[in-house]
């Protein structure tokens, strides 16, 4: 098997360039066949004298001439209950998006972190250290929070890549559900397990660190150090010490906070799991055409849950009265309600329409 | 009018049996997409488009009724050859069955069917290019 023959023709390595971006869904063995069939068709053309340019024009646009490929790869994977094909194709084709979210969010919230303690780092004796330091303990922080919207985005990528001229038929193969449902567990598994091991431990790091950089900058002041009290935040604990240090904080008036903290604990990574779903209702409305695509996966997918996430949290946090194990889960529920509300809908639509099409 | 009526039937009937012939002629010997182009060809008017021909070739391969190989040509890069596969053969000979039943339904059909003498002046201008024999017919009915 040779590799993709150079040809003399800078048109022609253009035109196939261009086909192969086009086919960059399909796996490289079927896409440099393609390509290479592509190359020997245009060779023969020229060997019986005809023009180049004639022969890409009747080939069509590089659009043209690789569409047809495209949907017939997409059709054979919608149709074909073949959940390892399914993975896959989602492993390649979100996992790109998702990675990308996930680095924005850690470089928002560094940021974030830095600027709050702008002013603590100015005045601590090794301040690059410092400032490395407590971005490397915030990392586990800031992971735990990106895993759950890495699903709100890998779904609908994954969904959306998969589309063709039946937009509704995605949500009536099985390997869709199964492959979405194993992305979810994945990212809550994942979640689960950096709340457990790498949350606690560097979260306790950075107060150590904060407190020294306060030490550090009143005897810089001349004043007195500062004793700490001793306030105990699940935060700083595994799910075992969390657990009994609530069992402990029996009549203190922060239980409700404890015991908040905890549900959200356990909460945050089962998020993949709703955000999932919901991003299902993402990529329905991205094949709809309703909105732009892009549009529609950043703002409906992406911009509204968080905006709703966060104001149910806040809500959570701060209401005393209210039950703060349902405080925790609100956020989720929410977010699946919706997601149940919309997926519903369109499959009574689908069923609507089966029967009168059967009728 | 008539005329774009009719060439888009043609299209139609030429896209419809387009399978057929791409299986009938790799039966006859393994051949490469462009030979296919150029045989085709030959059939005044049946002119296959490259945008349907290679999508076409790769679908009737992955479901089973091409087998394809690389060959060396000697006059530059390596051509794909398809042949037809076990499962090929078994259905072009079903295709072939249901074709002649069906052309020999279609064909009898037509034979009941009177032939057309034009009423018009303007309608014989432009069947001169209609090559259907033209008989002395008792009466037909008057066409629009």
């Amino acid at each position: 098997m040779s590799p993709s023959v150079q040809t003399s023709a800078p048109k022609l390595e253009k035109y196939l360039s261009q086909c192969r971006k086009h086919l960059h869904l399909l796996p490289a063995t079927e896409r440099e066949e393609i390509l290479r069939e592509l190359q020997s068709h245009c060779h023969e053309e020229q060997l019986r004298g005809r023009d180049l340019d004639n022969v890409l024009q009747r080939l069509g646009s590089p659009t043209d001439y690789t569409r047809p490929f495209v949907e017939q790869y997409t059709d054979a994977l919608r149709t074909q209950d073949n959940w390892g094909a399914h993975a896959q194709f989602a492993l390649r084709r979100g996992l790109g998006p998702a990675l990308a979210v996930g680095l924005i969010m850690i470089v928002l919230f560094q940021a974030n972190t830095l600027v709050m303690f702008a002013e603590l780092l100015t005045h601590a004796p090794n301040p690059l250290q410092n400032v490395l330091q407590l971005m490397l303990y915030s990392m586990p922080a800031v992971v735990s929070l990106a895993l759950p919207y890495m699903a709100l985005l890998a779904v609908p990528t994954y969904l959306y890549r998969l589309r063709g001229a039946e937009a509704t038929h995605l949500l009536n193969t099985a390997s869709v559900w199964k492959t979405v449902l194993v992305i979810c567990l994945l990212l809550s598994g994942l979640g689960l397990a950096v709340q457990e091991w790498l949350v606690p431990p560097a979260n306790r790091q950075t107060v150590a660190l904060l407190k020294d950089m306060m030490q550090a900058e009143l005897r810089a002041a001349g004043s007195p150090a500062m004793t700490f009290q001793d306030n105990p935040d699940v935060r700083t604990l595994n799910f075992g010490e969390a657990a009994r240090l609530i069992e402990r904080s029996a009549n203190t008036p922060n239980l409700r906070r404890l015991r908040f903290d905890f549900y959200t604990k356990i909460t945050l990574p089962l998020a993949a799991l709703s955000n999932g779903l919901y991003g299902m209702v993402t990529a329905m409305l991205m094949v709809s055409g309703l909105f732009q695509p892009l549009y529609t996966l950043v703002v409906m997918g992406v911009l509204v849950p968080s905006l709703l996430w966060f104001i149910l949290y806040g809500i959570g946090v701060s209401h005393n009265s209210l039950n703060p194990l349902l405080g925790a889960v609100l956020p989720n529920s929410v977010i699946l309600g919706i997601a149940v509300v919309f997926l519903l809908g369109i499959w009574l639509q689908q069923r609507s329409l089966a029967k009168a099409v059967q009728g | 009018m008539t005329e774009d009526t009719l060439k888009k039937w043609l299209s139609q009937v030429r896209k419809g049996s387009l399978e057929l012939c791409i299986l009938g002629l790799l039966a006859q010997r393994e051949s490469y997409a462009f030979e296919l182009i150029e045989t085709l060809a030959q059939l005044d008017g049946f002119v296959v488009s490259e945008g349907a021909i290679y999508p076409l070739l790769k679908r009737l391969q992955s479901e089973g009724l091409l087998e394809s190989f690389w060959s060396e040509s000697d006059s530059g890069p390596p051509r794909k050859y398809y042949r037809l596969s076990e499962r090929g053969h078994y259905l072009l000979s079903r295709m072939k069955r249901e074709w002649l039943h069906f052309a020999d339904f279609v064909g009898q059909i037509l034979e009941r069917s009177p032939e057309y003498v034009p009423q018009r002046s303007d309608l014989s201008a432009q069947t001169g290019k209609i090559p259907l024999p033209m008989q002395e017919a008792p009466a037909p009915p008057a066409r629009d």
